[in-house]
Protein backbone atom coordinates (compact mmCIF):
# COMPACT_ATOMS: atom_id res chain seq x y z
CA UNK A 1 0.00 0.00 0.00
CA UNK A 2 1.12 3.45 -1.15
CA UNK A 3 1.55 6.07 2.03
CA UNK A 4 1.74 9.47 2.18
CA UNK A 5 4.67 11.36 1.79
CA UNK A 6 3.07 14.71 2.89
CA UNK A 7 3.03 15.48 6.57
CA UNK A 8 -0.17 15.74 8.67
CA UNK A 9 -1.35 19.69 8.76
CA UNK A 10 -2.67 20.57 12.15
CA UNK A 11 -6.00 22.08 12.36
CA UNK A 12 -6.40 25.59 12.29
CA UNK A 13 -7.50 26.66 15.90
CA UNK A 14 -4.48 24.66 16.86
CA UNK A 15 -1.92 26.36 14.29
CA UNK A 16 -3.24 29.62 15.71
CA UNK A 17 -2.87 28.31 19.87
CA UNK A 18 0.97 27.61 19.28
CA UNK A 19 0.93 30.72 17.47
CA UNK A 20 -0.40 32.71 20.38
CA UNK A 21 1.45 30.43 23.06
CA UNK A 22 4.85 31.73 21.63
CA UNK A 23 4.13 35.06 21.64
CA UNK A 24 2.66 35.47 24.94
CA UNK A 25 5.73 32.96 26.34
CA UNK A 26 8.08 35.85 24.24
CA UNK A 27 6.35 38.69 26.27
CA UNK A 28 6.01 37.10 29.54
CA UNK A 29 9.98 36.67 28.96
CA UNK A 30 10.57 40.13 28.19
CA UNK A 31 8.39 41.45 31.02
CA UNK A 32 10.80 38.96 33.40
CA UNK A 33 13.54 40.60 32.22
CA UNK A 34 12.33 43.95 32.18
CA UNK A 35 10.80 43.55 35.59
CA UNK A 36 9.22 46.97 35.91
CA UNK A 37 5.15 46.39 35.54
CA UNK A 38 5.28 50.43 34.58
CA UNK A 39 6.99 49.96 31.22
CA UNK A 40 5.99 46.44 30.61
CA UNK A 41 3.48 44.85 32.59
CA UNK A 42 3.49 40.65 32.72
CA UNK A 43 0.72 38.92 30.43
CA UNK A 44 -1.00 37.64 34.13
CA UNK A 45 -0.96 41.12 34.95
CA UNK A 46 -2.84 42.25 32.14
CA UNK A 47 -5.46 39.21 31.95
CA UNK A 48 -5.68 40.41 36.16
CA UNK A 49 -6.79 43.83 35.27
CA UNK A 50 -8.77 43.21 32.15
CA UNK A 51 -10.76 40.47 34.39
CA UNK A 52 -11.23 43.57 37.31
CA UNK A 53 -12.42 46.00 34.75
CA UNK A 54 -14.68 43.58 33.07
CA UNK A 55 -16.44 43.35 35.90
CA UNK A 56 -16.87 47.11 35.98
CA UNK A 57 -19.65 48.75 34.53
CA UNK A 58 -17.63 51.37 32.97
CA UNK A 59 -16.04 49.09 30.97
CA UNK A 60 -19.11 47.39 29.49
CA UNK A 61 -20.63 51.17 29.36
CA UNK A 62 -16.92 52.57 27.09
CA UNK A 63 -16.27 49.50 25.09
CA UNK A 64 -20.34 49.48 24.19
CA UNK A 65 -20.40 53.09 23.12
CA UNK A 66 -16.87 52.73 21.32
CA UNK A 67 -18.48 50.01 19.86
CA UNK A 68 -21.07 51.62 18.72
CA UNK A 69 -19.23 54.32 17.75
CA UNK A 70 -17.05 52.47 15.14
CA UNK A 71 -19.97 50.78 13.98
CA UNK A 72 -21.75 53.77 12.77
CA UNK A 73 -18.80 55.05 11.60
CA UNK A 74 -17.89 51.75 9.27
CA UNK A 75 -21.28 51.44 7.98
CA UNK A 76 -22.03 54.46 6.95
CA UNK A 77 -19.01 53.79 5.40
CA UNK A 78 -19.68 51.34 3.08
CA UNK A 79 -22.37 52.93 2.53
CA UNK A 80 -20.43 56.18 1.10
CA UNK A 81 -18.32 54.24 -0.36
CA UNK A 82 -20.61 51.92 -2.08
CA UNK A 83 -22.61 55.30 -3.43
CA UNK A 84 -19.10 56.78 -4.71
CA UNK A 85 -18.51 53.81 -6.33
CA UNK A 86 -21.13 53.03 -8.19
CA UNK A 87 -21.87 56.66 -9.25
CA UNK A 88 -17.71 57.52 -10.56
CA UNK A 89 -18.29 53.98 -12.08
CA UNK A 90 -20.81 54.97 -14.57
CA UNK A 91 -19.92 58.88 -14.79
CA UNK A 92 -16.53 60.16 -15.78
CA UNK A 93 -17.38 63.59 -15.04
CA UNK A 94 -18.59 62.56 -11.69
CA UNK A 95 -15.14 60.71 -11.25
CA UNK A 96 -13.28 63.55 -12.49
CA UNK A 97 -15.37 65.46 -9.66
CA UNK A 98 -14.70 63.50 -6.47
CA UNK A 99 -11.35 61.62 -7.33
CA UNK A 100 -9.16 64.55 -5.83
CA UNK A 101 -11.67 64.29 -2.64
CA UNK A 102 -10.90 60.64 -2.60
CA UNK A 103 -6.96 61.31 -3.19
CA UNK A 104 -6.80 63.84 0.04
CA UNK A 105 -8.94 61.96 2.28
CA UNK A 106 -6.13 59.29 1.62
CA UNK A 107 -3.03 61.46 1.71
CA UNK A 108 -4.32 63.66 4.84
CA UNK A 109 -2.87 62.41 8.12
CA UNK A 110 -5.86 61.09 10.76
CA UNK A 111 -4.67 63.34 13.75
CA UNK A 112 -5.11 66.40 11.13
CA UNK A 113 -8.93 64.79 10.30
CA UNK A 114 -9.21 64.29 14.44
CA UNK A 115 -8.20 67.74 15.30
CA UNK A 116 -10.81 69.59 12.35
CA UNK A 117 -13.60 67.60 13.06
CA UNK A 118 -13.31 68.45 16.50
CA UNK A 119 -13.50 72.26 15.82
CA UNK A 120 -16.61 71.23 13.42
CA UNK A 121 -18.67 68.79 14.98
CA UNK A 122 -19.40 67.36 18.77
CA UNK A 123 -16.65 65.34 20.50
CA UNK A 124 -18.39 62.46 20.85
CA UNK A 125 -19.63 62.43 17.13
CA UNK A 126 -15.98 62.42 15.91
CA UNK A 127 -14.86 58.77 16.07
CA UNK A 128 -17.79 58.06 14.11
CA UNK A 129 -16.90 60.81 11.57
CA UNK A 130 -13.50 59.85 11.27
CA UNK A 131 -14.03 55.95 10.95
CA UNK A 132 -16.40 56.73 8.15
CA UNK A 133 -13.91 58.48 6.64
CA UNK A 134 -11.41 55.91 6.56
CA UNK A 135 -13.31 53.47 5.29
CA UNK A 136 -15.07 55.07 2.60
CA UNK A 137 -11.93 55.16 0.47
CA UNK A 138 -11.02 52.09 0.68
CA UNK A 139 -14.56 50.45 -0.54
CA UNK A 140 -14.97 53.25 -3.05
CA UNK A 141 -11.60 52.80 -4.81
CA UNK A 142 -12.17 48.74 -4.44
CA UNK A 143 -15.62 49.04 -5.90
CA UNK A 144 -15.27 51.66 -8.67
CA UNK A 145 -12.43 49.40 -9.80
CA UNK A 146 -14.30 45.80 -9.85
CA UNK A 147 -17.23 47.54 -11.21
CA UNK A 148 -14.48 49.28 -14.12
CA UNK A 149 -13.02 45.54 -14.37
CA UNK A 150 -16.38 43.52 -14.99
CA UNK A 151 -15.57 41.24 -18.45
CA UNK A 152 -17.02 43.65 -21.23
CA UNK A 153 -17.44 40.44 -23.20
CA UNK A 154 -20.08 38.91 -20.61
CA UNK A 155 -21.55 42.15 -20.17
CA UNK A 156 -22.17 42.50 -23.86
CA UNK A 157 -23.34 38.70 -23.68
CA UNK A 158 -26.38 40.13 -21.42
CA UNK A 159 -27.03 42.89 -23.40
CA UNK A 160 -27.05 41.10 -26.63
CA UNK A 161 -29.91 38.61 -24.59
CA UNK A 162 -31.84 41.60 -23.60
CA UNK A 163 -31.23 40.86 -19.50
CA UNK A 164 -32.20 44.32 -18.86
CA UNK A 165 -30.83 46.03 -15.94
CA UNK A 166 -31.29 44.24 -12.54
CA UNK A 167 -30.56 40.48 -14.23
CA UNK A 168 -27.25 41.97 -15.52
CA UNK A 169 -26.62 42.89 -11.55
CA UNK A 170 -27.54 39.53 -10.41
CA UNK A 171 -25.90 37.82 -13.29
CA UNK A 172 -22.67 39.80 -14.47
CA UNK A 173 -21.77 42.46 -11.81
CA UNK A 174 -22.64 40.93 -8.55
CA UNK A 175 -20.45 37.82 -8.87
CA UNK A 176 -17.67 40.13 -10.45
CA UNK A 177 -17.35 42.39 -7.99
CA UNK A 178 -17.61 40.28 -4.71
CA UNK A 179 -14.61 39.16 -3.48
CA UNK A 180 -13.32 42.19 -3.76
CA UNK A 181 -16.28 43.90 -1.83
CA UNK A 182 -15.93 41.59 0.68
CA UNK A 183 -11.99 42.11 0.89
CA UNK A 184 -12.28 45.58 1.48
CA UNK A 185 -14.96 45.50 3.95
CA UNK A 186 -12.69 42.94 5.59
CA UNK A 187 -9.87 45.36 5.57
CA UNK A 188 -11.68 48.79 6.27
CA UNK A 189 -12.95 47.13 9.80
CA UNK A 190 -9.53 47.29 11.55
CA UNK A 191 -8.77 50.52 10.45
CA UNK A 192 -12.25 51.87 11.79
CA UNK A 193 -11.14 50.50 14.52
CA UNK A 194 -7.77 51.97 14.84
CA UNK A 195 -9.12 55.46 13.82
CA UNK A 196 -11.89 55.34 15.61
CA UNK A 197 -10.13 54.72 19.08
CA UNK A 198 -7.48 57.26 18.46
CA UNK A 199 -9.98 59.96 17.59
CA UNK A 200 -11.41 59.01 20.83
CA UNK A 201 -7.93 59.08 22.40
CA UNK A 202 -7.51 62.69 21.45
CA UNK A 203 -11.74 63.98 21.77
CA UNK A 204 -12.00 62.31 25.27
CA UNK A 205 -16.47 61.85 24.78
CA UNK A 206 -17.33 60.85 28.30
CA UNK A 207 -17.32 56.97 27.83
CA UNK A 208 -15.37 55.29 25.50
CA UNK A 209 -12.25 53.23 25.11
CA UNK A 210 -9.90 55.97 23.57
CA UNK A 211 -10.54 58.14 26.72
CA UNK A 212 -9.67 55.00 29.03
CA UNK A 213 -6.40 54.28 27.08
CA UNK A 214 -5.63 58.20 27.82
CA UNK A 215 -6.66 58.28 31.32
CA UNK A 216 -4.30 54.80 31.86
CA UNK A 217 -1.21 56.86 30.39
CA UNK A 218 -1.67 59.87 32.50
CA UNK A 219 -1.74 58.03 35.78
CA UNK A 220 1.10 55.88 34.41
CA UNK A 221 -1.47 52.64 34.60
CA UNK A 222 0.03 50.91 31.97
CA UNK A 223 -1.73 47.81 33.13
CA UNK A 224 -4.38 48.87 32.54
CA UNK A 225 -3.43 50.46 28.95
CA UNK A 226 -2.65 47.19 28.15
CA UNK A 227 -6.00 45.79 29.14
CA UNK A 228 -8.23 48.20 26.97
CA UNK A 229 -5.56 47.45 24.17
CA UNK A 230 -6.25 44.00 24.46
CA UNK A 231 -10.07 45.18 24.50
CA UNK A 232 -10.09 47.28 21.05
CA UNK A 233 -8.13 43.77 19.63
CA UNK A 234 -10.68 41.40 20.93
CA UNK A 235 -13.28 43.44 20.19
CA UNK A 236 -11.99 44.44 16.41
CA UNK A 237 -11.15 41.03 16.05
CA UNK A 238 -15.09 39.53 17.13
CA UNK A 239 -16.42 41.74 14.73
CA UNK A 240 -14.26 40.93 12.09
CA UNK A 241 -15.14 37.04 12.62
CA UNK A 242 -18.94 38.13 12.18
CA UNK A 243 -18.65 40.25 9.26
CA UNK A 244 -16.54 37.54 7.92
CA UNK A 245 -19.29 35.18 7.96
CA UNK A 246 -21.63 36.83 7.15
CA UNK A 247 -20.28 38.02 4.02
CA UNK A 248 -19.29 34.26 3.19
CA UNK A 249 -22.87 33.92 3.71
CA UNK A 250 -24.21 36.66 1.46
CA UNK A 251 -21.29 35.55 -1.56
CA UNK A 252 -21.59 31.93 -0.82
CA UNK A 253 -22.02 29.68 -4.28
CA UNK A 254 -21.98 33.77 -6.37
CA UNK A 255 -18.22 33.47 -6.51
CA UNK A 256 -17.40 32.84 -10.06
CA UNK A 257 -14.19 30.74 -9.07
CA UNK B 1 -40.41 36.21 -45.76
CA UNK B 2 -37.73 38.66 -46.88
CA UNK B 3 -34.43 38.22 -46.16
CA UNK B 4 -31.92 40.88 -45.21
CA UNK B 5 -30.85 44.25 -47.23
CA UNK B 6 -27.41 45.77 -47.04
CA UNK B 7 -26.64 49.53 -48.37
CA UNK B 8 -23.56 51.18 -48.39
CA UNK B 9 -22.84 49.59 -45.21
CA UNK B 10 -19.09 50.60 -44.12
CA UNK B 11 -16.92 50.01 -40.95
CA UNK B 12 -13.61 50.92 -40.17
CA UNK B 13 -11.57 50.37 -37.45
CA UNK B 14 -8.69 53.40 -37.05
CA UNK B 15 -7.16 53.00 -40.75
CA UNK B 16 -8.60 49.49 -41.50
CA UNK B 17 -11.33 49.36 -43.69
CA UNK B 18 -13.58 46.58 -42.90
CA UNK B 19 -16.34 46.71 -44.53
CA UNK B 20 -16.28 48.95 -47.45
CA UNK B 21 -19.61 50.12 -48.82
CA UNK B 22 -21.52 47.08 -48.79
CA UNK B 23 -25.05 46.75 -50.68
CA UNK B 24 -26.21 42.99 -50.70
CA UNK B 25 -29.57 40.98 -50.89
CA UNK B 26 -29.11 38.09 -48.68
CA UNK B 27 -31.77 35.72 -49.26
CA UNK B 28 -34.39 34.15 -46.66
CA UNK B 29 -33.78 31.01 -44.63
CA UNK B 30 -30.46 29.80 -44.02
CA UNK B 31 -27.12 31.11 -44.95
CA UNK B 32 -23.94 30.42 -44.47
CA UNK B 33 -21.03 33.21 -44.78
CA UNK B 34 -17.41 32.29 -44.90
CA UNK B 35 -14.25 33.74 -45.58
CA UNK B 36 -10.44 34.26 -44.42
CA UNK B 37 -9.79 35.39 -40.96
CA UNK B 38 -10.41 39.41 -40.20
CA UNK B 39 -12.61 39.78 -43.60
CA UNK B 40 -15.04 41.20 -41.78
CA UNK B 41 -17.55 38.69 -41.51
CA UNK B 42 -17.80 38.97 -37.90
CA UNK B 43 -17.71 42.94 -37.48
CA UNK B 44 -20.92 42.69 -40.40
CA UNK B 45 -22.52 40.18 -37.79
CA UNK B 46 -22.05 42.37 -35.09
CA UNK B 47 -23.34 45.43 -36.55
CA UNK B 48 -26.57 43.45 -37.85
CA UNK B 49 -26.88 42.36 -33.95
CA UNK B 50 -26.46 46.00 -33.10
CA UNK B 51 -23.85 45.47 -31.19
CA UNK B 52 -21.41 47.78 -33.75
CA UNK B 53 -22.54 50.99 -35.63
CA UNK B 54 -21.76 50.96 -38.73
CA UNK B 55 -19.60 54.31 -39.85
CA UNK B 56 -22.36 54.86 -42.41
CA UNK B 57 -25.02 52.70 -44.51
CA UNK B 58 -28.19 50.75 -42.94
CA UNK B 59 -29.57 47.76 -43.43
CA UNK B 60 -33.09 46.31 -43.60
CA UNK B 61 -35.67 43.41 -42.83
CA UNK B 62 -34.33 42.77 -39.33
CA UNK B 63 -37.90 42.53 -37.43
CA UNK B 64 -37.18 42.28 -33.22
CA UNK B 65 -34.45 41.56 -31.63
CA UNK B 66 -31.79 39.69 -33.10
CA UNK B 67 -30.27 36.17 -31.53
CA UNK B 68 -26.38 36.47 -31.94
CA UNK B 69 -24.33 33.54 -30.90
CA UNK B 70 -20.60 34.80 -30.31
CA UNK B 71 -18.02 32.88 -31.25
CA UNK B 72 -16.59 32.03 -27.26
CA UNK B 73 -19.69 31.03 -25.46
CA UNK B 74 -19.78 33.73 -23.14
CA UNK B 75 -21.03 32.04 -20.31
CA UNK B 76 -21.91 33.71 -16.92
CA UNK B 77 -19.39 31.98 -14.56
CA UNK B 78 -20.89 32.45 -11.53
CA UNK B 79 -24.15 30.21 -12.75
CA UNK B 80 -25.01 27.02 -13.78
CA UNK B 81 -25.58 25.90 -17.01
CA UNK B 82 -29.29 25.41 -16.43
CA UNK B 83 -29.32 28.85 -15.57
CA UNK B 84 -27.40 30.49 -17.70
CA UNK B 85 -29.64 29.20 -20.53
CA UNK B 86 -33.08 29.39 -18.77
CA UNK B 87 -32.12 33.33 -17.66
CA UNK B 88 -32.76 34.38 -21.32
CA UNK B 89 -36.08 32.24 -21.64
CA UNK B 90 -38.39 35.21 -20.54
CA UNK B 91 -37.60 37.56 -22.64
CA UNK B 92 -40.27 40.07 -23.92
CA UNK B 93 -40.03 41.91 -27.29
CA UNK B 94 -41.35 45.47 -27.39
CA UNK B 95 -43.35 43.98 -30.81
CA UNK B 96 -42.82 46.64 -33.27
CA UNK B 97 -40.92 45.74 -36.11
CA UNK B 98 -36.98 46.77 -36.40
CA UNK B 99 -37.31 47.13 -40.82
CA UNK B 100 -34.54 49.63 -41.12
CA UNK B 101 -31.32 50.90 -39.45
CA UNK B 102 -30.55 53.60 -40.94
CA UNK B 103 -26.74 55.63 -39.59
CA UNK B 104 -24.97 58.71 -40.31
CA UNK B 105 -21.40 59.08 -41.25
CA UNK B 106 -20.63 58.98 -37.60
CA UNK B 107 -22.45 55.85 -37.17
CA UNK B 108 -24.96 57.74 -35.29
CA UNK B 109 -28.47 55.85 -35.16
CA UNK B 110 -30.54 58.19 -37.73
CA UNK B 111 -33.88 56.56 -38.00
CA UNK B 112 -35.18 53.48 -36.66
CA UNK B 113 -38.12 51.33 -38.04
CA UNK B 114 -39.36 51.19 -34.04
CA UNK B 115 -38.03 47.99 -33.23
CA UNK B 116 -36.67 48.78 -29.64
CA UNK B 117 -34.92 46.55 -27.73
CA UNK B 118 -36.58 43.82 -26.19
CA UNK B 119 -36.20 43.32 -22.12
CA UNK B 120 -36.63 40.44 -19.44
CA UNK B 121 -39.74 40.73 -17.86
CA UNK B 122 -40.00 42.04 -14.77
CA UNK B 123 -39.31 39.51 -12.03
CA UNK B 124 -42.09 38.73 -9.24
CA UNK B 125 -44.86 38.53 -11.67
CA UNK B 126 -45.09 34.63 -10.26
CA UNK B 127 -42.96 31.63 -10.90
CA UNK B 128 -44.61 29.80 -13.16
CA UNK B 129 -42.64 31.64 -16.46
CA UNK B 130 -39.52 30.73 -14.69
CA UNK B 131 -40.53 27.33 -14.29
CA UNK B 132 -41.69 27.24 -18.03
CA UNK B 133 -38.32 28.37 -19.23
CA UNK B 134 -36.31 26.32 -16.85
CA UNK B 135 -38.26 22.99 -18.55
CA UNK B 136 -37.47 24.61 -22.00
CA UNK B 137 -33.81 25.09 -20.93
CA UNK B 138 -34.03 21.07 -19.73
CA UNK B 139 -35.33 20.06 -22.75
CA UNK B 140 -32.81 22.26 -25.10
CA UNK B 141 -29.75 21.08 -23.00
CA UNK B 142 -30.98 17.11 -23.18
CA UNK B 143 -31.17 17.51 -27.20
CA UNK B 144 -27.71 18.54 -26.89
CA UNK B 145 -26.49 15.30 -25.20
CA UNK B 146 -25.88 17.06 -21.91
CA UNK B 147 -27.11 14.79 -18.69
CA UNK B 148 -29.43 16.76 -15.77
CA UNK B 149 -25.96 16.36 -13.70
CA UNK B 150 -24.18 18.59 -16.21
CA UNK B 151 -26.95 21.38 -15.99
CA UNK B 152 -25.99 22.04 -12.44
CA UNK B 153 -22.53 22.15 -13.00
CA UNK B 154 -21.08 26.00 -13.85
CA UNK B 155 -19.36 26.74 -16.73
CA UNK B 156 -16.27 26.34 -15.15
CA UNK B 157 -16.53 22.77 -14.30
CA UNK B 158 -17.85 21.99 -17.74
CA UNK B 159 -15.35 20.77 -20.91
CA UNK B 160 -15.26 23.55 -23.96
CA UNK B 161 -17.14 21.46 -25.93
CA UNK B 162 -20.07 21.38 -23.08
CA UNK B 163 -20.17 25.12 -22.51
CA UNK B 164 -20.80 25.51 -26.74
CA UNK B 165 -23.88 23.82 -26.48
CA UNK B 166 -24.99 25.40 -23.78
CA UNK B 167 -24.30 28.56 -25.67
CA UNK B 168 -26.41 26.80 -28.24
CA UNK B 169 -29.16 26.06 -26.02
CA UNK B 170 -29.06 29.66 -24.80
CA UNK B 171 -29.16 31.09 -27.89
CA UNK B 172 -32.39 28.90 -28.88
CA UNK B 173 -33.96 29.70 -26.09
CA UNK B 174 -33.55 33.66 -26.79
CA UNK B 175 -34.43 33.43 -30.23
CA UNK B 176 -38.07 31.67 -29.43
CA UNK B 177 -38.50 34.00 -26.70
CA UNK B 178 -37.89 36.98 -28.12
CA UNK B 179 -40.04 36.90 -31.59
CA UNK B 180 -37.06 38.35 -33.49
CA UNK B 181 -36.73 37.14 -37.23
CA UNK B 182 -33.29 36.90 -37.56
CA UNK B 183 -30.67 34.49 -35.92
CA UNK B 184 -26.87 35.05 -36.52
CA UNK B 185 -24.16 32.16 -35.30
CA UNK B 186 -20.54 32.52 -35.32
CA UNK B 187 -18.52 29.74 -35.65
CA UNK B 188 -21.40 27.96 -34.02
CA UNK B 189 -19.62 24.40 -34.19
CA UNK B 190 -16.50 25.08 -33.07
CA UNK B 191 -15.32 22.69 -30.74
CA UNK B 192 -17.71 20.15 -30.77
CA UNK B 193 -17.50 16.50 -31.97
CA UNK B 194 -19.32 14.34 -34.72
CA UNK B 195 -21.98 13.35 -32.50
CA UNK B 196 -22.44 16.94 -30.83
CA UNK B 197 -22.52 18.86 -34.30
CA UNK B 198 -24.84 16.46 -35.84
CA UNK B 199 -27.26 17.04 -32.94
CA UNK B 200 -26.97 21.00 -32.37
CA UNK B 201 -27.65 21.05 -36.25
CA UNK B 202 -30.65 18.83 -35.97
CA UNK B 203 -31.71 21.28 -33.06
CA UNK B 204 -31.02 24.40 -34.64
CA UNK B 205 -32.62 23.48 -37.82
CA UNK B 206 -35.92 22.25 -35.95
CA UNK B 207 -36.12 24.68 -33.54
CA UNK B 208 -35.04 28.13 -35.84
CA UNK B 209 -37.84 27.02 -38.51
CA UNK B 210 -39.29 30.33 -39.92
CA UNK B 211 -36.09 32.29 -39.34
CA UNK B 212 -33.36 34.35 -41.16
CA UNK B 213 -30.19 31.92 -40.13
CA UNK B 214 -26.87 33.71 -40.81
CA UNK B 215 -23.89 31.42 -39.95
CA UNK B 216 -20.46 32.83 -40.12
CA UNK B 217 -18.30 30.20 -40.79
CA UNK B 218 -14.71 28.77 -41.81
CA UNK B 219 -15.65 25.24 -41.56
CA UNK B 220 -17.84 24.30 -45.28
CA UNK B 221 -19.20 21.27 -43.47
CA UNK B 222 -20.92 23.66 -41.42
CA UNK B 223 -23.10 24.56 -44.68
CA UNK B 224 -23.45 20.68 -45.79
CA UNK B 225 -25.06 20.08 -41.87
CA UNK B 226 -27.67 22.93 -42.20
CA UNK B 227 -27.94 22.27 -45.61
CA UNK B 228 -27.45 25.81 -46.50
CA UNK B 229 -26.13 27.68 -49.08
CA UNK B 230 -23.09 29.23 -48.90
CA UNK B 231 -21.47 32.67 -49.92
CA UNK B 232 -18.06 33.74 -49.67
CA UNK B 233 -17.34 37.19 -47.84
CA UNK B 234 -15.51 38.84 -50.83
CA UNK B 235 -19.00 37.72 -53.17
CA UNK B 236 -20.98 39.35 -50.78
CA UNK B 237 -18.70 42.78 -50.60
CA UNK B 238 -19.28 42.00 -54.87
CA UNK B 239 -22.68 42.28 -54.48
CA UNK B 240 -23.56 39.26 -56.11
CA UNK B 241 -27.02 39.19 -54.07
CA UNK B 242 -27.94 42.35 -55.38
Amino acid sequence: MKRSTTKNKLPPFLNILISAVFWTALWAFLAYLVDQELLLPSPAATLKRLIVLAGTSEFRSAAGMTLLRVLVGYLSGILAGTLLAVLTAASRPLNTLFSPLGTIIRATPVASFIILALVWIKASNVPSFISFLMVTPIVWSSLRTAILNTDPALLEAASAYRLGRLRTLRMVYLPAVLPQYAAAMITSLGLAWKSGVAAEVLCHPRLGIGTMLHESQIYLETADLFAWTATVILLSVAMEKCFGLLLKKLTEGRNPS
Amino acid sequence: MSGIRLRDLTKSYGSKLVLNHITADLPSGILCLSGSSGCGKTTLARILAGLEKPDCGFFEGITGPVAFLFQEPRLFPAFSALENVSCVGRVRSSGASQPRLRFGRSGRRLSSGGGGPGSIAPSGSGSAPEREAEGEARTLLRRLLLTDEDMDKRPAALSGGMNQRVAIARLLLFASACGGNTVLLDEPFKGLDEISRQAAAELVLERLVGKNLLVITHDRTDASLLGAATLSFEDLARGIFL
